[in-house]
């Protein structure tokens, strides 16, 4: 579990704040997509957490371990996936993993089968006598987060992993952090691919200019911000349009009509289909659905007010 | 595997240390024949007998040698991979920040010293062999204990430096200005300030006592005091190391604080920065 509690943070003389005040937790066995724009925090709150930098004030507690006063015990809880691979690149896999294992305390012919299981696991096995250098940016991932899950840490931190990997590698990834919810980890994913978020993060915390503005729990995704009614009128005309304008702004694309920005409350916008038909319109489809998590995200990040 | 082992055993098979280890050897392989050669001469000009000449000649020849590889190994097994995110990939494991700081320089200084000694053991070996001298014990020692102090000094400042700078270039830069600074031109800048600057007569107490300040405050410096302190005729016939402050205890000091200060700031300064 992690507990991020009022976590700013300063660069240098800067005086903006990259995150400010932010608060969040991720519980055991939860997924939270973490979701901004580019600059809005997210990867330096990452790097907090998995102690790389220091928050300039706040806390950040795994498991309930401080990172910067109980940092070693901390980071045992921990496995960070970061954007961008960097690892030293004249070594090959199993040494490097065998030293990062040295710092759990993980040695001999376990740490041995561990890391067998993981890179094959993985699909890094193949490459186990290849220099780091020589991998490609998806075997560089796959070798990053082999070696996140060296010691099978509680919580793992995944910071633009999906970004880089191909269609394969982004299922792969899908089932891995499925699958580690499942065993009970926290899991904290950052992304761009909303579309991702919305498939397995149980919550989004959704980040502006390093203040936390939203957290959306998992049964709002269906119902964001305002209601937006989608007809297919097989004999529409433009006479249809005009008496559906009294209900919002209508969009149409052949026999489509999009209503948005609805003047009436929900219950009125149900009863659209009932008014069609008794114009003499045939309906085939008829749907009453919230924005969408792009549209709503792109509302909140750029003020437009969404909420 | 233990991380401090692992640091050692990078350190030990890097390309750059097998480099040092091989051009050290080299160095001092051929500085018997430079020595044996000339053994005659260097010891009835000079008049400091001849394990003091091989002394002289041998610590001179290496001296810059030292300052290039310790600042250039700090680059390369320290100071670039913290500048390119490198170590964030270990920082993130349970460690603290300031044992990964210790952990790379011990592993850096020792795989230097033990190029240092290699070469050391190789001139001892081919001194005796070619000219029938060798240094004592006392000389070899003092040699050894002297590479320890500079290149944990030059180590101890690049680490330092490096928690200051965020690019590989700024830390490359000052690796090199340390070199050309302190390793190839502290002595003429020692001239000239004392010489032409303070106007002093050379071979003045004033002019012996800035030259000893000046070398002691150069992380390069330490074997130029000890060079002092234990060939005095190296720097004029009429010096007196304890009348400018030079005694076992005082030298001791010196390479003590150099051997500490730089890296207990870097250590410091490591654990606190980000």
């Amino acid at each position: 579990m992690i507990e991020i509690n009022e976590l700013t943070k300063f660069y240098g003389k800067n005086p903006v704040p990259a995150v400010s005040n932010l608060n969040l937790e991720i519980n055991n066995g939860e997924i939270v997509g973490f979701a901004g724009l580019n600059g809005a925090g997210k990867t330096t709150t990452i790097r907090v957490i998995s102690g790389i930098i220091f928050p300039s004030k706040g806390t950040v507690m795994v498991n309930n371990h401080d990172i910067v006063k109980d940092k070693v015990q901390a980071s045992k809880s921990i496995g960070w996936v970061p954007e961008i691979p960097n690892f030293e690149l004249n070594t090959k896999a199993i040494p490097l993993l065998k030293y990062f294992g040295g710092f759990y305390g993980l040695k001999g012919p376990s740490l041995d089968a561990k890391i067998e299981e993981l890179m094959k696991k993985f699909n890094i096995w193949d490459a186990r006598n290849k220099k780091l250098r020589d991998y490609s940016q998806g075997m560089k991932k796959r070798f990053s987060i082999t070696a996140a899950a060296i010691a099978d840490p509680d919580n793992y931190l995944f910071d633009e992993t999906l970004n880089g990997l191909d269609p394969e590698g982004v299922r792969d990834m899908r089932s891995l952090i499925l699958s580690l919810k499942k065993s009970g980890k926290a899991v904290l994913l950052s992304s761009h691919i909303l579309s991702e978020l919305e498939n397995i993060a149980d919550r989004i915390a959704i980040i502006k200019e390093g203040k936390l503005i939203k957290i959306i729990e998992r049964s709002e995704l269906s119902n964001l911000g305002s209601a937006t009614v989608r007809i297919t009128i097989d004999n529409f005309d433009k006479d249809a349009g005009d008496l559906l304008e009294k209900y919002g702004t209508v969009e149409v694309s052949g026999n489509l009509v999009v209503v948005r920005e609805l003047k009436v409350s929900a219950t009125e916008a149900k009863k659209i289909n009932a008014v069609l038909a008794k114009h003499g319109y045939e309906v085939s489809k008829f749907d009453i659905t919230g924005e969408g998590l792009e549209d709503y995200f792109l509302g909140l990040v750029k003020g437009n007010g969404a909420q | 595997m233990n991380s401090f082992l692992y640091d050692l055993k990078r350190s030990f098979t890097g390309k750059f240390t097998i480099f040092s280890i091989l051009f050290i050897a080299l160095i001092s392989w051929a500085a018997t024949y430079l020595f044996s050669a000339n053994s005659v001469v260097v010891e009835s000009t000079t008049g400091i007998g001849v394990a003091n000449a091989a002394y002289t000649i041998y610590s001179s020849l290496v001296s810059e040698l030292v300052t290039l590889l310790a600042v250039m190994s700090s680059y390369f097994y320290y100071g670039k991979d913290k500048a390119n995110g490198v170590l964030e990939s270990i920082i993130c494991r349970p460690v603290t920040k300031g044992r990964l700081v210790l952990s790379r320089y011990l592993a850096n200084v020792s795989s230097l010293i033990v190029a240092f000694v290699i070469g050391a053991g190789i001139f001892e070996y081919f001194l005796y062999r070619n000219a029938g001298v060798y240094l004592t014990t006392y000389y070899f020692a003092a040699l050894i204990w002297m590479y320890l102090v500079e290149i944990a000094a030059l180590t101890g400042v690049i680490y330092l430096a490096t928690q200051f700078l965020r690019t590989q270039g700024a830390i490359l830069g000052v690796a090199l200005l340390v070199f050309f600074v302190f390793g190839l031109f502290w002595t003429d800048i020692v001239y000239v300030i004392s010489l032409y600057a303070l106007h002093f007569t050379s071979g003045s107490s004033a002019y012996n006592m800035t030259l000893i300040i000046m070398h002691a405050v150069s992380p390069a410096g330490y074997s130029s005091v000890i060079g002092y302190y234990l060939i005095p005729l190296s720097l004029s016939h009429n010096f007196n190391p304890s009348q400018y402050g030079l005694t076992l205890t005082s030298v001791m000091s010196l390479g003590i604080s150099w051997l500490i200060v730089p890296i207990a700031l870097a250590f410091v300064l490591g654990r606190k920065k980000d």
